[in-house]
């Protein structure tokens, strides 16, 4: 019989969390989801009870008996506080940000009080951000995760935990909550597009004609080209805008997979989405192709979407959100 | 959250606060400079609060650390005692204030206060310590759980309010615990309160240099009499036999008399005394007594006991005496006896100690004896008598404050001189003239009368009710008991030192806040007599509630077969239905749902058994419908509730819950 590895008992530790505290969009703490045990200064206060309770037995006092039996009913007590803090409360995930890998994703979430009210409950992923909150009623809060990976959006278990009111115990629960959001690749600009290197087969079209080509105006982004920017009318009528201009087709770039200079997948990936995020930048239309998916040159917040969705979920072997992944019985919430 | 987290403002004023109350009961045990440097370093604290002081360098804080070592040391002889232990757990508790900045240091802080709390009930019991200790507990608790809330704007009511209600819920369990929890024997032995400092009686009486006798309303005993009660003037209380005089100073001695034909087994007896020198018939007074700690071994009684309480001794003298000094409250029950007069006898080396008085010194008084006994007769009772009524006549006065005899003939100088003084002159001087009569004579100490309280049938006893007395020994009566002061002042004897001493002196005048001064107005009576039987009452049956009479109490209520299995299944039991009662109450949470709410929810757990859940969103009559698509025999009965249903909750008609309720017990 081989010694089960740290790695192994761990893996063992997440199924089981997961078959009793399986993830959804909301959860409510209940028996089955709180956990609850001394802290330190618990044991301490333990500790304290006994040499009180040995200080009355050697000088026959009653009183400090007294005293030592007040100080375990607390202990006792403070379990039910402690756990009544937490019972009840619901979390709900309302939404997170897109981002790309290595981003910090803004998580939306809502504390359901439940009619009761909270102390100092402390929440969020332990290496991430944690914030305390004492409420009432029900609390939207934003917290701060860093995406490690592409593809749909996992932090991994949130910690709630509270030890009010005495500090006697902490009850704590591992909360996996869904979120469907997407992560795209980290995105790379270390490489020039395409276009520009002469790859594509529209090399050496550095330069467009421009005016002819002018198609309208929109409101300025700060991702525009300051070249692009109608400052004309913004001294006429400080309104600041850009310029679009109608590229003619011949000036698009495609993006491929295959042709990329990264040595992994996930280098290409991110090599990729770093192109199309500048040639969105600099309005140029562009296509993708990855094995198995075509887009068709486009421009455009849409079709960047579509684009860098497409780098998310390519080969990460889930390409649907996991909420209508999950299989088995459906439970009744 | 056990953590370096920084304690906010509002906590750490509350960490001084309970600081501050529960230094306050043991500041009498602490040397003062503790006291001092405790308060400074609370006062720095709320400085460095402000914003207007710094964290003290570690030198000064090195310094005040052996100040409170030093004044330790000093103050301590011996060295270790529970005084000094608790000096310097106090000493710590205030110095950690000074360097407490994270959660971790400030629950320290607290556990300490515990502790402390632990301590002051070793020095004193008493109700209203226990009150105000309980107030302790509860600002502690308020301290310690505003450690863990994180909100800077704690209000102070509902902080107290909660910690208060807090000890409320944990009062079931700790009664429980209380009464049913097996008391341990001590593991080790420890040192003790030191009780040398108290005022009260002594074994060794010098009038002559007493120029005002303090007077103190501090509680001495209480007896308990199970049917009759002594009246006043046959209250005398003995604790001491002063049997020895050195021309200055009445001793009790009779712990060291060894005569080779007297065993001390034979002078000091565990047994009630039944035989050897006297025989006793049975006095009409059974009676409890508890009597508060005084550091010195003897214990009271009303004379000859046919009982002699656990831990003590029955002197020959007719004096009971614990085998320890009484350290701790004591309760010890009596069945009054009455020697019978003819049984007792006297060995002659006894006699010869009881008539002895130094070979010099009070002479005129010695002659007056002689005198005086040869007028009577040589009868020593009508020479007894004809003392009596010498001290009655006017020129001997009965007062607190007499004039010094600090002479070497101290008799001779009240007797013929001064005539001013109390008890213990007269008591001394009588039993000097008696002994120089060549009648075998002693004094006395103990304490006379004492506060009946009727509707308990107790009698209270203070310490100014103590008092000193004579006895003669008359062949053939045995020892008799005189009283001169009883002379001199009869109102002492049956109604008090109060109306003895009359409008000229002050009844009281180190204690001008004592309750008892003020006996005359009737409110501050009512609750000072209400005041003391509650105190009574929490002495008898909480704090002396210790091993035996824990055991003696759990007996009589769960019988004696398989005691122990008996109270350890009531207390499994007990703690358990506390807790199921407690969880209910604390964790129950009321679902307040309008009743065809509630209706509804118990169709859907109807539903939910036969497997059928809503799914989100999905609205009633879809969700009865899905389930009649997919189990026939429900279909009638689950589309009639929900018809039922959808018309009392959104129709225009009033609902018409019976037939709801009747819908609903279909399925």
């Amino acid at each position: 019989m081989k010694r089960m590895p740290a790695a192994a008992i761990r893996q063992r530790y997440h199924q089981w969390l997961d078959r009793r505290i399986p993830p959804a969009p909301r959860v409510t703490l209940d028996q089955q989801r709180i956990f609850i045990l001394p802290t330190i200064g618990g044991y301490i206060w333990l500790s304290v009870t006994v040499l009180i309770f040995i200080l009355a037995a050697n000088y026959a006092n009653s009183l400090a008996f007294g005293l030592s039996f007040f100080m375990v009913s607390l202990f006792m007590l403070s379990i039910l506080h402690t756990w009544k803090n937490l019972a009840g409360m619901t979390l709900v995930s309302k939404s997170a940000d897109s981002g790309h890998a290595g981003d910090l994703i803004s998580v939306h979430l809502q504390l359901q009080s439940g009619g009761r009210g909270r102390q100092s409950v402390r929440l969020g992923w332990p290496e991430n951000e944690q914030v305390t909150y004492s409420f009432e009623t029900n609390q939207d809060f934003t917290l701060q995760v860093k995406a490690k990976s592409r593809g749909w959006f996992r932090p991994g278990r949130m910690k709630v935990e509270s030890v009010y009111p005495l500090g006697f115990c902490r009850a704590w629960s591992w909360v996996q909550l869904e979120m469907h959001t997407l992560i795209y690749p980290r995105a790379d600009f270390s490489h020039p597009v395409p276009s520009l290197l002469g790859v594509g087969e529209e090399s050496g079209r550095q330069t467009r004609s421009g005016q002819d080509d002018f198609a309208g105006f929109r409101r300025y982004k700060e991702t525009d080209l300051s070249g692009h920017v109608d400052w004309k009318g913004y001294a006429r009528t400080s309104e600041l805008n850009t310029k679009l201009f109608e590229e003619p087709l011949g000036h698009q770039v495609k993006l491929c997979l295959q042709h990329n200079p990264g040595v992994s997948l996930e280098d290409k990936l991110s090599v990729l989405a770093g192109w199309c995020l500048e040639c969105e930048a600099s309005n140029r239309p562009y296509s993708l192709s990855v094995p198995g998916t075509e887009l068709a040159a486009n421009i455009g917040h849409k079709h960047s979407k579509e684009c860098l969705e497409t780098l998310a979920l390519f080969a990460s072997g889930s390409d649907r959100a996991p909420g209508i992944k999950r299989s088995g019985g459906e439970r009744a919430e | 959250m056990l953590s370096d987290a920084q304690v906010s403002r509002i906590s750490t004023l509350w960490l001084i606060a309970a600081l501050l109350s529960v230094l306050f009961p043991i500041w009498k045990q602490v040397p003062l400079l503790i006291i001092l440097t405790g308060c400074l370093s609370a006062g720095w604290r709320i400085a460095i609060l402000q914003g207007r002081g710094h964290w003290p360098p570690f030198l000064l804080r090195l310094g005040l650390i052996l100040i409170a070592l030093v004044s330790v040391v000093v103050s301590f002889r011996p060295l270790i005692s529970l005084e000094s232990s608790v000096s310097i757990l106090a000493a710590g508790y205030a110095f950690k204030l000074l360097e407490m900045r994270s959660q971790r240091d400030a629950l320290v802080v607290v556990y300490i206060g515990y502790f402390l709390v632990a301590t002051a009930v070793l020095f004193s019991q008493t109700l209203l310590q226990t009150l105000y200790l309980m107030f302790c507990l509860v600002m502690l608790i308020a301290a310690q759980q505003g450690l863990f809330r994180e909100m800077d704007t704690t209000p102070v009511v509902s902080s107290i309010r909660f910690a208060g209600l807090l000890a409320f819920q944990a009062a079931p369990l700790t009664i429980l615990l209380f009464i049913l929890v097996p008391r341990m024997g001590p593991l080790w032995s420890v040192p003790l309160p030191d009780n040398s400092g108290r005022v009260g009686l002594t074994d060794a009486m010098t009038p002559g240099d007493i120029a005002r006798l303090s007077r103190s309303d501090e509680l001495v005993f209480r007896a308990r009499f199970a049917a009759d009660v002594p009246p006043a003037q046959q209250r005398y209380w003995r604790a001491v036999v002063l049997d020895q005089f050195d021309g200055k100073t009445w001793k009790q001695t009779d712990k060291l008399f060894s005569v080779a034909a007297m065993s001390q087994k034979n002078w000091v007896s565990k047994q009630p005394v039944t035989e050897g020198w006297w025989k006793n018939r049975l006095g009409s007074y059974q009676y409890e007594v508890m009597m508060e700690p005084t550091g010195k071994p003897w214990m009271y009684s009303l004379g000859a006991v046919g009982t002699v309480a656990e831990k003590s001794y029955f002197y020959r003298t007719m004096r009971l005496a614990s085998e320890q000094p009484v350290d701790s409250r004591l309760l010890y029950s009596l069945d009054g006896m009455l020697p019978r007069a003819r049984s007792v006898s006297m060995p002659g080396w006894l006699v010869e100690l009881n008539t002895r008085i130094p070979v010099v010194g009070n002479d005129r008084s010695r002659q007056y004896a002689l005198r005086l006994f040869n007028q009577a007769g040589e009868d020593p009772v009508k020479m007894a008598g004809r003392l009596l009524s010498l001290f009655r006549q006017d020129d001997f006065y009965y007062t607190l404050s007499p004039p010094l005899y600090d002479q070497s003939s101290t008799i001779d100088q009240f007797l013929f001189e001064g005539r001013r003084g109390f008890c213990a002159h007269y008591a001394g001087a009588f039993v000097y003239l008696m002994r120089a009569a060549g009648v075998p004579a002693r004094v006395i100490g103990g304490y006379q009368g004492g506060e009946f309280k009727e509707d308990e049938n107790l009698i209270q006893v203070r310490q100014f009710d103590a008092h000193a007395w004579a006895e003669i020994w008359v062949a053939g009566q045995g020892w008799l008991r005189f009283d001169p002061t009883a002379a001199v002042s009869p109102q002492r004897i049956a109604s008090g030192l109060e109306a003895a001493i009359g409008p000229a002196e002050t009844f009281l005048p180190d204690s001008p806040l004592s309750l008892y001064r003020y006996r005359q107005s009737g409110i501050i009576n009512r609750v000072r007599l209400v005041f003391e039987k509650a105190e009574y009452q929490w002495q008898r049956s909480v704090v002396n509630f210790k091993q035996d009479q824990q055991e003696a109490f759990l007996r009589s209520l769960l019988g004696d077969k398989d005691f122990y299995w008996r109270q350890a299944t009531a207390l499994a039991l007990g703690v358990s239905l506390i807790l199921a009662v407690l969880s209910l109450t604390l964790l129950y949470r009321r679902q307040s749902l309008p009743p065809l709410q509630k209706l509804y929810a118990r169709f859907l757990k109807k539903m939910a058994r036969k497997g059928f859940v809503p799914r989100d969103g999905e609205a009633e009559l879809s969700f009865a419908r899905r389930i009649s698509k997919s189990d026939d025999t429900l279909a009638e009965p689950v589309m009639s509730f929900c018809e039922a249903y959808i018309q009392a909750a959104y129709g225009e008609n009033g609902s018409e819950m019976h037939e709801l309720k009747r819908l609903l017990t279909r399925f």
